[in-house]
Order: structure tokens, then sequence, then C-alpha cells
């Protein structure tokens, strides 16, 4: 009985220190698991139940002054495949293509790749996403994409100052490419434990950067001026048979540009199309032109500031003139000048002889000194892309035939905005205003984070040449050239100009560039409108073509800022403009 | 090692209702019955509030769930309302109006405009003519200066 017990005590002892043993083992186990290979570990568990999502952030809208919404993101998903996956690749394509619209070839080539992951379809509409996913097709997924798709809901309204876009969203021309800092977000990133269907788990956040939205870019133009003028000038592209034609309207007390414009436009073309490029670019800053007689504005400023030359002296204006060895004429647009005449018939019917007499009076430095001070030579700063300076030649270069053609705007190229800026600083008391096309910049909830305002960028002239040149301009519309840019009812000032168009640096034989810079109402002008019109058919002459174009969208301009008419009973007896009575 | 036995004794509330030996040894522990209702009801609230932890654990994970879903619905209703903005402004656009007014609904500008000065119908802003005698105004206020 005893050696029994004795028996089962030694068994028991065994058993104990058995099972000591193995719990020492454990153990010795679980510290290793736990503290020698800890981070080992740590990090295969974590590779399996937790995952990085990237938050995406969508880009900034674009609006116009008044807040209208001119561009936008919404976030989209994008259709992917891995191609190992797909056990039927014909019929696939031939499902995906019923429904994205792509040709079975190409998407049957997509799905063959010898790789496992290729893009479908990037940023779907969610209707088709639904329906791609209710296939259920073996090896096709979807993608939460981290940039939204960009969407311009007024169509083809203000695409050369709004730019484009690239699939990831980012800024490649226009306001998107020059503000791209501060509309693209920037998307979070958030590292959590997730569930067998990749459900977050609560509490399993580990880390979190919250996304941060772009901000909203508001501009200076104005939707419906910006309509009016599309509208106005794509109808007088087509009537004359033009190659292109631009707008500009500036704002004449801010500088803030209230319409840009050039036609044809660029979206509804085919960019396989061999002019495609060419117009993609914003003429009205990045290309220049010679002026013409526009640049008349520049030398009687500068001939009356300088004082070389008064309101009634007698300037010689004969047929011709003599300058550098070379006989200079007047234009052959029916208008003939005296002997003699005052600035302000030089200016209003454009007479080349007036000009080179007045060009010569003032010599080559004077003039060459206010065509730098009203901004020529140099870039405006205005904040869209690819503006040239133009061209100006150095003043060491200049020889009396130089003087004598930029005096009536031959020989120097300058862009449309300089040609507005340096009118506008002529007749606002002689202040040049910083021309500017964005107005505000605000964050996602709408709170200002920056506010561009006005700013005088220079004083070229006084504010009594100022006045004068209102007045001469006036009479450019009252009596002289420009008659056709008359607005009834309302004051208007501006001068024509017909220049050469220059092809491959030399002049192009029958093509010219006719243009009309006016502002209204002159009394007190509310807007400086440059109308600029390329290789008009038929008629040539900037105040004839380019005229009535402006008048139309000046009157309507007009109207839709409330201007009261100086002269109410012109338009009643006058009417509208027949030609919208279709 | 030690052997536990009962006692059956109940008439007497201060004695023992356990009586535990040592093996062969005279080592007693009395355990009361208040000890032993004090236990029972322990246990009893430990494991009820276990089961209540559990119970709101489970309903904190619900929630937490719940919360995703929202959180999702929230997101996916926020880019409903950014597509309805968009689908706003492309409906508010002037091409669009203007191709609806005159395709659709055949209307045209009015031929003619009538202007009325509410506030001085009789006196109205200087006329053209004007403009010599404003430049002989500044020719004179120049010279004056």
């Amino acid at each position: 009985m005893i050696g029994w017990k004795n028996q089962v005590r030694d068994r028991l002892i065994v058993v104990f220190y058995v099972v000591i043993l193995l719990f020492l083992i454990i153990g010795y186990r679980l510290i290793s698991l736990q503290i020698f290979q800890h981070d080992l570990y740590k990090s295969k568990a974590e590779s399996q139940h937790k995952g990085t999502i990237t938050i995406p952030a969508l880009r900034g809208s674009i609006m116009d002054r008044k807040y209208v919404v001119l561009a936008n993101s919404l976030a989209l998903t994008s259709i992917t495949a891995d191609p190992t996956l797909i056990k039927d690749r014909h019929k696939t394509a031939v499902l995906l293509s019923q429904i994205l619209g792509d040709s079975e070839e190409v998407l049957e080539s997509k799905l063959s790749a010898a790789t496992r992951f290729v893009w479908i379809a990037r940023k779907l509409d969610d209707d088709k996403v639904k329906k791609i996913m209710k296939l259920e097709l073996p090896g096709i997924f979807t993608m939460k994409e981290t940039t939204g798709k960009r969407f311009y809901p007024k169509g083809e309204l203000a695409s050369h100052i709004l730019g484009c876009t690239g699939i990831d969203d980012q800024g490649l021309d226009g306001i998107e490419a020059v503000m791209d800092s501060y509309l693209k977000g920037k998307p979070g990133k958030m590292t959590a434990e997730m569930d067998l269907v990749g459900r977050l788990i609560p509490g399993g956040i580990s880390s979190l950067v919250n996304a941060t939205s772009g901000y909203n870019v508001v501009l200076t133009i104005d939707e419906s001026i910006q309509y009016i003028v599309e509208t106005a000038l794509e109808k007088a592209v087509k009537a004359y048979g033009a190659d292109t034609g631009s707008v500009l309207v500036m704002d004449a007390k801010t500088g803030e540009i209230l319409a840009l414009a050039n036609k044809p436009d660029y979206k509804s073309k085919d960019p396989k199309s061999p002019d495609y490029m060419q117009l993609t670019r914003n003429s009205i800053v990045t290309d220049a032109y010679e002026p013409g007689s526009t640049f008349k504005v520049v030398l009687a400023a500068a001939a009356l500031d300088s004082g070389k030359v008064g309101m009634n002296d007698q300037i010689q204006c004969g047929d011709t003139i003599q300058a550098g060895g070379w006989t200079l004429h007047n234009a052959n647009d029916g208008f003939g000048g005296n002997a003699t005449e005052t600035i302000t018939d030089i200016i209003a019917y454009s007479f080349n002889t007036g000009s080179v007499a007045m060009g010569l009076r003032m010599g080559s430095k004077i003039f060459y000194d206010y065509i730098v001070k009203f901004g020529f030579g140099d870039i405006t700063g205005i904040e869209l892309p690819g503006e040239t300076e133009g061209i100006l030649p150095p003043l060491k270069d200049w020889s009396e035939i130089n003087l004598a053609t930029i005096s009536f705007g031959q020989g120097i190229a300058v862009t449309p905005l300089q040609i507005v800026s340096a009118v506008q600083g002529s007749i606002n008391n002689g202040e040049q205003m910083q021309p500017r096309i964005i107005r505000q910049i605000l964050d996602s909830e709408g709170n200002i984070v920056k506010d561009f305002k006005p700013e005088i960028k220079s004083r070229p002239i006084s504010k009594e040449t100022s006045y004068k040149i209102n007045m001469i301009l006036r009479n450019v519309v009252e009596s002289g050239t420009g008659k056709k840019a008359r607005i009834p009812g309302y004051l208007v000032g501006g001068k024509s100009g017909t220049a050469n168009v220059v092809e491959n640096g030399m002049y192009a034989k029958g093509k010219y560039i006719a243009s009309f810079v006016g502002f209204a109402p002159a009394e007190d002008p509310k807007f400086v409108m440059l109308v600029k019109i390329k290789n008009p058919k038929g008629t040539i002459w900037g105040g004839t073509v380019s005229g009535p174009i402006f008048s139309e969208i000046g009157r309507e301009i007009l109207w839709r800022l409330g201007i009261p008419p100086s002269f109410p009973n012109e338009v009643n007896q006058m009417g509208a403009d027949p030609s919208k009575n279709n | 090692m030690k052997l536990i036995e009962m006692t059956k004794d109940r008439k007497m509330d201060k004695k023992p209702v356990f009586k535990a030996t040592a093996n062969k040894t005279e080592d007693v522990v009395v355990v009361s019955r208040y000890a032993v209702i004090l236990t029972s009801f322990t246990i009893l609230l430990i494991t009820l509030m276990s089961i209540f932890y559990v119970g709101i654990c489970a309903q904190n994970v619900k929630s937490q769930y719940n919360l995703s879903r929202l959180k999702e619905q929230k997101a996916n209703l926020e880019k409903t309302k950014l597509a309805l903005k968009l689908e706003v402004s492309r409906l508010n656009s002037l091409e669009r109006i203007e191709t609806i007014a005159r395709k659709e609904l055949g209307m045209a500008h009015p031929p003619n405009r009538l202007v009325i000065d509410m506030r001085n119908p009789s006196v109205l802003r200087a006329s053209i003519e004007d403009v010599v005698a404003i430049e002989s105004y500044y020719d004179e206020e120049l010279t004056s200066n």
C-alpha cells in the first residue's frame, strides 16, 4: 500500500516537474515572441490587419466676381483590372465596352497586358461604376481616386482664362496653372485596423492626417459680361470671315479684367487639328502685334504731358512727310487733312503725317521714356501664364525713321493687355492701375485668405493731360474714325487702329489687324475695351470693323452695369440693335 | 493538504456553516452565512457587471460601425451636394438660358429700349456740345492755376 502511494507520489512529482518545464518552455517562448521578436511580429500583425487609406482632397473652385462657379471638382471612382484574374478577356471587354463606350479592341488589349494592374477608365460617373460593378466581372475592381475630376459648368465660357487641368487634377494652363498652388488640396492619410471586409475597426485608427481642401479662387471677371463679349465676338469673327478675334474689357478705375475672350475657341476643336495649339494661346497676353494707330493715344499723351505739343498748336499734317530719308503717307482711309491740324484732329482722323510731326517734335528720348512709363516693353504682371513683354527697340537703336513709324504704331509690338492698360492710365486721371484678374482667395469655408485690392502701378501722365486725352478721344468717336463705335445715349471715347499682320518677320500682303480701343461713359469711364480682329475680309479699317463690335458690346455692358444713359432720348429714338431682333 | 467537511448546524447564527480541518489536526476555518451571501452577491455582481460591460462594449462597437457608416453617408451626400451645385451652375449658364428662350420659347431681344430718368426727367446730363465748353473750362482753370 505504501509502495503504491510512493509510486503515485513519485509520478505526481514527475508530472509536476514536466508541467513546470512545459510552463518554462511556454514562458520562454512567450518572452521570446513578446520581447525579443516584438518588432518583427508587430509589423507582421500590422501588415495583416492595418491599412493606410489616402483621404482625397478636392481641388478648389474658380468663381467669377459674383461667386458664380466656373470650375469645380468632384471626387470620382476609377475602374482598374488585374488581367491575371480575368477568365474571358473578350467577353469582359465586350461588356465593359457597352458601358464605357470605348472600343472593344482597346479594352481587350488593356486586359491582355502582362501586368497585375491596368487602368480601364479613370474618374467615371457613379452610374457607370455601379453598372460595371453589377456585372461582378472577375479581375475588375474599383479604385477611389485621391484627386477629383474637373468640371466646367459654363462650357467654353472663359476657357482662355480658366485654362485646364490634367487627369490628376493638376493645373496645366490658365488660372488653373498659375493658381495651382492655391487650388490644389493636400490629400490626407489614415492608418487604421480593418476587418475582413475592409471596414474600419472602431477605435482602430493609429494615425490620422486630415485632407486639406484646395482654396477657392475668385476672379475679377463678370460671367454676364464675359458671355456678352464672347457671343458678340464669335458672331463678328464669323461675319467678317476673320482668322481670329480678341476682346479685353478692363474696369477703368481699378484695372480689374471684367472679360477676356479669344475666338475661335479651342475647347470645341479637335485636339489633333493643326491649329489647335495656336488656338489654345491666350493671345491677349501671349501674342504681341503692331498696334497701329491705337498707339497714337500714347503719342498724344506723351506729346501733351511733355509740353512739346499744346491743344491749340497747329502741326504739320500734309499728305506726306519726310523722316530719315523716307517719305511717309497718310492711310488711304478716306480722311483728308489740311496742311496743318491740331492734335485733336490729328488723332480724330488718325493722320500719320501729323503723328510723325508730333513724334519728331518730341524727340526719341522723351517719347521712349513715356512709352516705358506706360509699361510697354515689360510684362504687366497679370496672373495669367505666358505673358510676353512685346517688342520695344532699345533707345540706342532708334533712328529717325524708327521714331517716325513708332509714332503711328509701327515698328513696335505690344500685347492687347498693354494697350488697354495704357489707355486706362491715360483716362483715369493719369493713374495706371495694376491689371488684375484675381480678386480673392477663399478657404473651403468661404473665409477670405487673400484679398487683392486695386493698386496704382504708375502715374505716367498728369491729371490735366488725362482730361485732355479724354476729350481728344471723345472727339475721335464723335467726328473722327471711330464714329461706328458710338453707343446711343452715352459719351464714348476711343481710338481706331489698322495695322499690317507680320508673318515670318515680314508684312503679309493684304492681311491686316483691325482694332478699336475705347471707354465709356466718357464723362466717368466704367470700362476700357479693346476689340481686335485679325485679317477681316471685305473692309479692313479698325473703326469700321471693330468699332461696331465695341458699340454692341459696350451698350450691353453699360446696361448690365446699370449705368444710366447721358442722353436717354437718344436711346429712345434709336432703339436697340436691330441685329438682335431675330 | 487540507480536507474540508461540511456541518449541518443551521440553528445558531454565529455557528459555523463550514468546518475545514487539516489532516489529523484541529485547525478549523469558520465561514459565516453572511460571508457566503456576500461572496455570492459579489460574484453575481461581478458577473452582471461583466455582462453589462460586454454589452456596453458590443453596443459601442455597433455604434462605431454606425458612425462609420454615417460618415460615409455624409461624404456621399456632400459629394451629391457638390454634383448638384455643379448641375445648378450648368443649368444657370447664360448660353443655355438664351438658347431655350430663343428656340423653345420664341423670345427675342426687345426692338426698342425706353429710358425714363425717374430722378428728374426734365434734366439731362451734359450734351455732346458741352464737350467744347468743358474743354475751355479746363483750359481756363489750368491757365489760372
